[in-house]
């Protein structure tokens, strides 16, 4: 009887949070809507699986049991989903579907009247998709305004000890909201991942010419006669500035770091790396340095204060696109070499907070914040002493890899080998965040491909893993 | 696109974001309810180990 209660409970807050999401008018033809739909109901079974394998996996780790009644409804979800898309399919395949109004002045309907519509060019696809991207991506940014706003009023009512027994009410409520908030983000972020993945298959399908334009120039291109799409893409390239490494760095005076520890160090676990335990440390950086994957990072900034860092060697980051962060560990897990799972709903003034927040926590334990960064480029190596080992000392000189000496309390400095020695460093003058910002430190295309053939072989990879991910989709 | 596929491809959205909620919400029973049956083994364990 409970259990019908809480579901009667969650069925009845379901509908008032669906009827508060507002849903875009659909401009894309009812195709692209499909296979929209199509990638949205897989994006849900794989997250669920994903989320359910977890938990299943804590039980049999800890002997403990799942309620079969909690399985059997994940799955009755799982068919509600796939008839829900049958449904959608069938009402769509009713009347024969029309072209899609499409903005591009320079484009008669009429002769994409006499295309078939199968035979379409995917640009005008990827525009549509662009405007149902860029919808929910503004529709996100507005939640985090919001979530700001809840923040500093959370802030405000404690600051001291005595406002927050006062306010412990108040704090709860306004928490709360936070977090109904938080789940409308999650949500719009999982239509976002649905529709990105949509738009990479259709920008795949461009021919080469087109491709050498970026998504972004493509939709500024496709509406510049349209000020309103403009003025929305316009924010949105904004927001990503934001959110970008380098100006992050450069606002808070901080240093983004990836750190990479030995293959004698701490085991690190298969959901969290793709990389084996016995991988050396030097191919690790390789692989990082040539496939630019999403990567896990930490800031510390130069003020003189012992700093925290997951691992004392690794790589300076010079720019990128700041997906989440946090002020600990967030245990985020790999989805693939350009995506981390389990990320925190992180605004663009969270990544200013987790970013000026001092590292040294009450009895003096240092600690480290968590930053999950998109498409990094690096300013060079970053280690912990002026002497390198063997390996390290081979590839910076292979790859011309500058390197960095930090002394552990956030100054960062600019090294040179010691003459007629391969391992030692002379420290040089120190750098600054924004020195790092400017830099300009990238491997030429030709030599990256050779890096790749080099460092992406089987025995490195956690493939028996990635095989069982790939088994249980 | 019809009036008629617009609706559809609404109330598709909105059965969606439905499921998507109830997903969340047994995933976090369940992981609440593991919570719950680790507590009770640390305390069965703890009674052991006072009966002793």
């Amino acid at each position: 009887m409970k259990i019908n209660k809480e579901l009667w409970g969650i069925k009845t807050e379901q509908k008032s949070e669906a009827k508060k999401r507002e849903i875009p008018v659909p401009q894309e033809s009812p195709e692209i809507l499909i296979r929209q739909a199509e990638a949205a109901v897989a994006n849900l079974q794989r997250s669920g699986d994903q989320k359910f394998n977890e938990q299943a996996a804590r039980a049999a780790t800890e002997g403990l049991r799942v309620d079969n009644q909690d399985k059997d409804a994940l799955d009755a979800l799982r068919q509600d989903a796939i008839s829900a898309e049958q449904k959608l399919a069938a009402e769509f395949s009713e009347s024969p579907p029309k072209i899609a109004e499409i903005n591009d002045n320079n484009v008669k309907q009429t002769d994409l009247d006499k295309k078939d519509t199968r035979f379409r060019d995917p640009s005008t696809d990827i525009s549509n998709v662009f405007v149902s991207v860029l919808e929910n991506k503004l529709n996100v940014e507005n939640i985090f305004t919001e979530i700001d706003k809840i923040q500093q009023n959370i802030d405000s009512l404690q600051e001291n000890s005595i406002k927050k027994i006062f306010n412990h009410f108040k704090i709860k409520k306004l928490a709360a909201e936070r977090s109904t908030k938080e789940e409308q983000v999650s949500a719009l972020m999982q239509d976002i991942a649905s529709a990105e993945h949509l738009l990479s298959e259709l920008y795949g399908q461009i021919d080469e010419k087109h491709q050498a334009k970026s998504i972004m120039q493509y939709a500024k291109d496709h509406f510049r006669n349209d000020p309103e799409r403009m003025d929305q893409i316009n924010k949105l390239e904004n927001e990503r500035k934001k959110r970008s490494v380098e100006s992050a760095m450069m606002r808070n005076n901080t240093f983004i770091f990836h750190g990479i520890r030995d293959e004698k160090s701490g085991p690190v676990g298969s959901r969290a790396s793709n990389l084996k335990q016995e991988t050396p440390q030097d191919i690790r950086i390789k692989i990082a340095l040539a496939l630019e994957p999403s990567l896990s990072t930490s800031s510390f900034k130069n003020d003189g204060a012992k700093q925290g860092l997951w691992s004392n060697t690794g790589l300076l980051l010079r720019s990128g696109h700041i997906d989440a962060a946090k002020s600990w560990d967030m245990h985020t897990n790999i989805e693939g070499v350009n995506n981390r799972g389990n990320l925190a709903i992180t605004t663009a003034s969270d990544i200013d907070r987790v970013m000026q927040e001092k590292r040294v926590l009450s009895g003096g334990v240092v600690w480290y914040n968590e930053i999950v960064v998109r498409n990094p480029k690096y300013a060079g190596l970053c280690v912990g002493s002026l002497e390198l080992n063997a390996d390290l000392a081979r590839l910076a000189e292979e790859l011309k890899l500058p390197v960095f000496f930090h002394d552990g309390k956030g100054q960062v400095y600019e090294t040179s080998p010691e003459p007629g020695s391969k391992s030692k460093l002379v420290q040089g003058k120190e750098v600054f965040p924004s020195d790092i910002a400017n830099s300009e430190y990238d491997i030429p295309q030709q030599e990256r491909r050779d890096l790749i053939k080099e460092v992406v072989r089987d025995d490195i990879f956690h493939i028996d893993e990635r095989i069982k991910d790939a088994q249980k989709l | 696109m019809t009036e008629k596929q617009k609706q559809a491809w609404k109330k598709f959205q909105n059965k969606i974001s439905l499921i998507r909620k109830k997903q969340t919400d047994i995933l976090a029973n369940i992981s609440k309810k593991l919570d719950e049956q680790h507590i009770e083994k640390i305390r069965g364990k703890l009674k052991i180990h006072e009966n002793k």
